[in-house]
Formats: C-alpha cells, structure tokens, sequence
C-alpha cells in the first residue's frame, strides 16, 4: 500500500437483505476514520446477492460525495460472479482484478 | 405460433413480468418498504418498442428514463431481459438485449444452452454497455426467462442454483406450461422458510 491513510472492512459471512444493516454499519464505521482510501473486501462472504451491490453502490456513493477513492475486492467467486453478471466490473477500483491473484 | 406460461410465487411483485416480454427484477431498498421499488414501467418499455426500436435501444432508453425518475438515488437499480420475438414459418427468432439479468435458457433437443448477452444493469450509470443477440427458437424449442430469486432459493441443503435449474429444465423438456409447472413445483419442493427474493418464471415456446 501506499502511504495515504487507508481503511479496510472484511465482510465475513452471507449479505443479503437480512445482514444488510450490519454490513453497512461496518461500512459507516470505517469511514469515519475519515481514511483517503476506503478498501470493503467481498471476496470472503459466503453468501453475497445484488444487496451487496447495493451496499457498494452507496458507499460509493458517499466516496464521492465525501472526497475519498473506493476500491473492492471480489476474490473469484460469487462476489465477483455478481458483480460481473451485472455489467459492474469496470464500474469500480476492483483492486483483486486477476482473479485468483494475490490479494 | 409462441405459447407461453407464466409462474409467479408472489403476484403482487411479479406482475410486470406477466404484462410484458420484458422481465424486470425490481431491486428493493427495503422489505418492509416494496411499494417505493425501483419499478420498471411496463407501459414505458412498450411505448419504446412501439416506436419500433430495438432490444438494446429500448433498454438504453429505458435506463435513461429511470435516471430522470428516480434522480441520485444509490443502491436503487433494476435488472431487465428484453427479447422481441418475430414469428417464423418455423419458429420464431428472438432479438435479446439483457441489462444484468441472469440468461435466458434455450431448451433445445435436451440440451440448456443459455443465450448470453452480457449489459449493464439499469437506473444508475448514464452510459450503459447493452449488447443485442438473435437466437432462433425451432418448433417446440422453448426459452425459459428466470428472475434471480430462483437461483437464489434456499433450502437446507444450501442454494437452488444454475446447476438445479438446468437439471430440472432438461427433464421436462415437455411443453412450456409443464416446465413452468415442474420448475415451480421443484422449488417448492426444495425450499425451506420464506423466500427472500421474487421468483418469477417466463417460458416461451415454439409451436406449430
């Protein structure tokens, strides 16, 4: 990594509309460490739906709003067969692009 | 001729989906809160193909009315096929364009081939990649158009998934009412608790 201040949030476990509310929290709190770099690490969930998406979508949403880069990681399975399902790949800083690279 | 059969598990959300040759998921920001869905209109999608435009036209078009709509709204976004069937003396032939949708799946001599043309989903990014493809549907070959929540439906064994679709479909390549009826049955049959996502089913058949 480089030297600016960065944050990372690893969502473990299934996302979906019921956890929705805890992944975010887990977002929220991240950013307010108020970091130059936001990094949310989807490749570990087990379970993840166009909710996660969503979750993404917001805080990048927020990124913006709030000065800060936005990367994710997506590992290569169900996280990043979502994301690319959804025509999202190049819509985002997807920092693990190679799938199956080293983190 | 092109018979179809529709199932829906919750009519209230699968509606649209009845109305048209579209299928649109509506994303919802909340359970507790359907109504203010990001809702694909019907009545628009047919406005644009009464204009005569093509699949991925009416679906960038679409997408653009939805930003005008729905404003910066993040997280609320919808996913839509759009197929435009032109009868054959043989079948009919099928344009697609598919903004995030899951494939359709072609039932051909037993085989499930999925028709894939990879597009952006809609109501969030002005500039969207849709992609536009034919197939052909052959006398008594069948496409089954899918929302998510079939794939996504869980039991105790875990999720339904593509495999078990495909499983399925294969085995009742026998009609488009039978494989609409079969499909739901099975999910049925699989599934355990509430399901968490609308599962709508769309198949189309080619018929003498």
């Amino acid at each position: 990594m480089t030297g600016e201040r960065t944050a990372e949030v690893v969502l473990t476990g299934e996302l979906d509309i019921t956890t929705y509310a805890d992944a975010e929290k887990q977002v929220t709190a991240a950013e307010q460490t108020t970091p130059a770099l936001l990094i949310i690490d989807l490749a570990g969930l087990q379970f993840v739906d166009s909710t996660g998406v969503r979750l993404i979508l917001a805080a990048d949403q927020r990124a913006r709003e709030q000065s800060r880069r936005l990367a994710i990681r997506l590992g290569d399975g169900l996280a990043r067969r979502v994301f690319a399902a959804l025509g999202l790949l190049d819509k985002f800083d997807v920092l693990d692009t190679q799938p199956s690279g080293p983190p | 001729m092109v018979k179809y059969a529709t199932r829906l598990h919750d009519e209230a959300h699968g509606i649209a989906y009845m109305e048209t040759l579209v299928a649109p998921v509506l994303e919802r920001p909340e359970r507790a809160r359907p109504r203010r869905a990001h809702r694909v209109d019907p009545a628009h999608v047919r406005a644009e193909i009464s204009h005569g435009l093509g699949p991925a036209e009416v679906l960038t078009r679409l997408n653009a009315a939805m930003l005008r709509q729905i404003g910066d709204s993040p997280g609320r976004f919808a996913t839509v096929a759009h197929g435009q069937l032109t009868l054959t003396p043989t079948g009919a032939t099928m344009r697609l364009a598919n903004a995030g949708h899951p494939p359709p799946l072609l039932l051909r001599h037993g085989n499930v081939v999925p028709v894939e043309a990879p597009g952006t989903m809609l109501g969030v990014y002005p500039d969207v990649a849709v992609t536009e493809v034919s197939c052909t549907l052959h006398r008594n070959e069948m496409s089954v158009l899918y929302t998510d929540g079939v794939t996504e439906a869980r039991g105790t064994d875990g999720f339904y998934g593509p495999d078990r679709l495909e499983k399925v479909l294969r085995a009742a390549n026998v009609g488009a009412e039978a494989v609409a009826d079969r499909l739901l049955a099975d999910l049925d049959a699989f599934h355990s608790g509430v399901h968490r996502d609308e599962i709508a089913i769309l198949v189309l058949e080619a018929t003498p």
